[in-house]
């Protein structure tokens, strides 16, 4: 065991020195990539519309426990500055990203930084999937051997800022049989189940050595799509007392009884239900990578399936995408059929209860 | 059953006087289900937190159950278990890995010394004579020839994954009884038929294992030491609290840690089970794995075992969850340590 203790002792030292090797062994071309990244407290709605715009109807009428559309949540959004004064605009085209935080663009050889501000009310981390961290930019607090001093990471109080630094070797980027690039998450880990139903996700890719443009996105790839199915478990939300509590997001006073509240589940795509998804477009002959993704629920098996295109997906051709839980798959689509198109959730009671969306395809 | 025994003593010994080619070796391995106490948490605690376990669900009878799992010994006799070295001890209730290079023949020979009749019946081989109970107590022989057509096929790595199982109460037996089938590639094996390629085999199991589906659950009801709360048999939450997604049959990282070095070739073998509870994501922190050419750190078992290729490089102790909420709230969570 002292043995051992010894070892551990070393890890941090060795880790940061693996660190600056990597550094040290790329060529001029690694860039450092820094993004600003608040956790922020929203209200956010799952149907902004306030309708069923897929059926261009009524929404369904609440269940009887659930407390409305909108929650508190708390989700990830980009900032210009370390003075985390303006949040960066999202550009019109990405507005269907919807809950998601910033996308996360690195070739392989790059070294991410995330600067990380937790504007929320209770302790957040920024723990990346498939990058390369020490254990002081992991975001996961557990019993890892690593001394209290280098777990800050694991654990950022509100009003707080913590630096990840995130390095990205080949074994984070495409592997023999990917395309020229392959999708990570990033999520809050400080309460692993309960973090990803709060709200705080987003996604990171990571482009093969020569293959990415100067923002690191895939340079044989026109437009790039994210979609985040989510079963989002509301009362496994760290605002759930809050939520009950606020008469603005549960005006009939619903009172919570039993274990399991079915009545909040949530079906989404990137957070928005019954095609209130911004539509994002692209045109025919474009070459399109969809990178989809799911979250944590045991009901987060999930078949998207898009109308009017067909799309390949490790090395096949299919119309619908197989997730299970905490998924992240990469398919790519050369759309050759205008029009606007459903694009939803083939399980029936995920689509009944609004895992639908649309995209576009312009001439 | 003596019988049974004599003879693959015999076989034994011709394969020891008869010259045969590497690649046909008889690979014998004295299996037997015994009826062991087998305990979800032994270190008493969560391990992940290092905080204690969570309180007992209402209708739960603790942490330890009677089990019948495989478990290998050295000889015919049954008398002593085969040894397990202390870095894979974290195999837990997992039955011994049972290797085989294409154009071997897998010799098993099965005794039951529980007191409900069980087999052992291989997926992806044939087994000569076919599984069929073998009553308690009993002794019997079974062949499992390996042809090319139960080997890697083309877009395979060197090695693949089946199980072997007792499936006499589908259902229920895999409450326990479960082990890792590895078939290597002829010409990529060593001696041992592991594969060449590969310098450390990690072996787990993702599972729910439903206690109230055990073939012991009457036995478990009944002794006092296990039951010790007197949970009744109609108790409303029975299901539920005595299901145990687990990896290895441990839960809140009580597996013991098998430790890997940096650059090491590690090759995961992920088996799972079949019920309405199961459908796990294995995920790694720390490190990313292979499979099927796809970079990935979190690989979907739904109803089927998958194979994945590690070379890790960043030194530590990390976890591997099952990212599932509902398994993950209920401790599938374990970890593994890398050594630089």
């Amino acid at each position: 065991m002292h043995h051992w203790k010894a070892r551990l002792a070393l890890l941090s030292a060795v880790a940061a020195a693996a660190a600056v090797l990597f550094a040290s062994a790329s060529p001029s071309a690694a860039r450092e990539r820094t993004y600003y990244v608040a956790a922020d407290e929203v209200v956010w709605n799952y149907v902004p519309s306030g309708k069923d715009l897929i059926a261009q109807k009524p929404l369904p009428p609440l269940m009887p426990l659930q407390l409305g559309w909108s929650f508190h949540k708390a989700i990830y959004r980009e900032y210009t500055d370390a003075t985390f004064r303006h949040v960066k605009p999202r550009a019109p085209e990405d507005a269907y990203l919807g809950i998601l935080g910033p996308v996360i663009h690195a070739e392989v050889g790059d070294t991410v930084t995330v600067v990380f501000r937790n504007n929320a009310r209770f302790p957040l981390t920024v723990h990346a999937h498939g990058l390369f961290y020490t254990k002081s930019s992991e975001g996961a607090p557990y019993q890892d051997g690593v001394s209290a001093w280098n777990k800050s990471g694991d654990s950022v109080p509100q009003g707080h800022t913590f630096t990840y630094t995130w390095q990205v070797p080949a074994r984070a980027g495409p592997g023999p049989g990917d395309g020229s690039s392959v999708v990570w998450m990033y999520h809050s880990h400080a309460d692993e189940v309960n973090d990803v139903n709060t709200g705080p996700i987003g996604p990171i890719v990571v482009t093969a050595k020569g293959m990415a443009r100067a923002d690191g996105s895939p340079k044989d790839v026109d437009r790039e799509i994210f979609a985040m199915f989510a079963q989002f478990d509301e009362s496994s939300s760290r605002y759930f007392p809050l939520n009950i509590r606020d008469p603005h997001i549960n005006p009939r006073h619903v009172k919570p009884v039993g274990q399991f509240l079915s009545d909040e589940q949530l079906w989404t795509i990137n957070g928005y239900s019954f095609g209130n998804m911004p539509i994002p477009a692209m045109r025919i002959g474009e070459h399109v990578r969809w990178y989809l993704l799911s979250t944590m629920s045991d009901f987060d098996f999930h078949a998207p399936h898009w109308h009017g295109q067909t799309v390949v997906t490790n090395g096949m051709r299919t119309d619908l995408a197989q997730l299970g839980p905490m998924a992240m798959v990469v398919a790519d689509m050369t759309p050759d059929n205008p029009g606007t198109w459903l694009f939803h959730c083939h399980v029936n009671i995920h689509l009944a209860g609004g895992m639908e969306a649309r995209y576009q395809v312009l001439p | 059953m003596k019988w049974a025994a004599g003879c693959a003593i015999v076989v034994a010994f011709m394969q020891l006087l008869s010259p045969r080619p590497a690649y046909a070796r008889d690979r014998i391995h004295f299996i037997a289900a015994d009826d062991v106490q087998w305990n979800y948490a032994p270190q008493g605690r969560d391990v992940i937190s290092g905080g204690p376990l969570r309180p007992l669900g209402t209708a739960q009878f603790g942490w330890v159950y009677h089990k019948a799992v495989f478990r290998e010994y050295t000889d015919s006799t049954f008398g002593t278990l085969a040894q397990i070295a202390p870095n894979e001890r974290y195999r837990g209730f997992v039955g011994p890995p049972i290797h085989a290079e294409v154009g071997d023949t897998v010799i098993v020979v099965f005794r039951n010394r529980t007191r409900i009749p069980l087999d052992i019946a291989p997926s992806g081989v044939v087994s000569i004579p076919r599984p069929a109970a073998v009553t308690p107590g009993a002794t019997r022989t079974f062949r499992w020839p390996v042809t090319a057509a139960n080997g890697p096929g083309a877009a395979d790595g060197s090695s693949i994954l089946f199980e072997y199982t007792s499936d006499v109460r589908p259902s229920q037996d895999a409450t326990g009884l479960i082990g890792p089938l590895i078939v290597t590639r002829r010409g990529s094996a060593r001696a041992d038929g592991s594969p060449s390629d590969v310098d450390r085999e990690m072996i787990t199991l993702f599972s729910s294992q439903l206690e109230d589906q055990n073939p012991l659950f009457d036995e478990n009801l009944h002794d006092r030491s296990i039951n010790s709360r007197g949970i009744h048999r109609d108790a409303k939450s029975l299901f539920i609290d005595n299901a145990f997604p687990s990896i290895n049959g441990y839960v809140y990282g009580n597996m013991p840690m098998p430790t890997m070095r940096v650059h090491d070739r590690v090759r995961w073998y992920l088996l799972t089970t079949v019920n309405g509870f199961d459908g796990h994501t294995p995920t790694w922190s720390g490190q990313t794995v292979l499979f099927n050419g796809n970079r990935s750190d979190t690989i979907g078992l739904v109803f089927r075992g998958a194979v994945v290729d590690m070379i890790p490089d960043d030194p530590g102790i990390w976890l591997l969850t099952c990212s599932v909420d509902i398994h993950l709230a209920k401790g599938m969570e374990a970890r593994y340590a890398v050594t630089p």
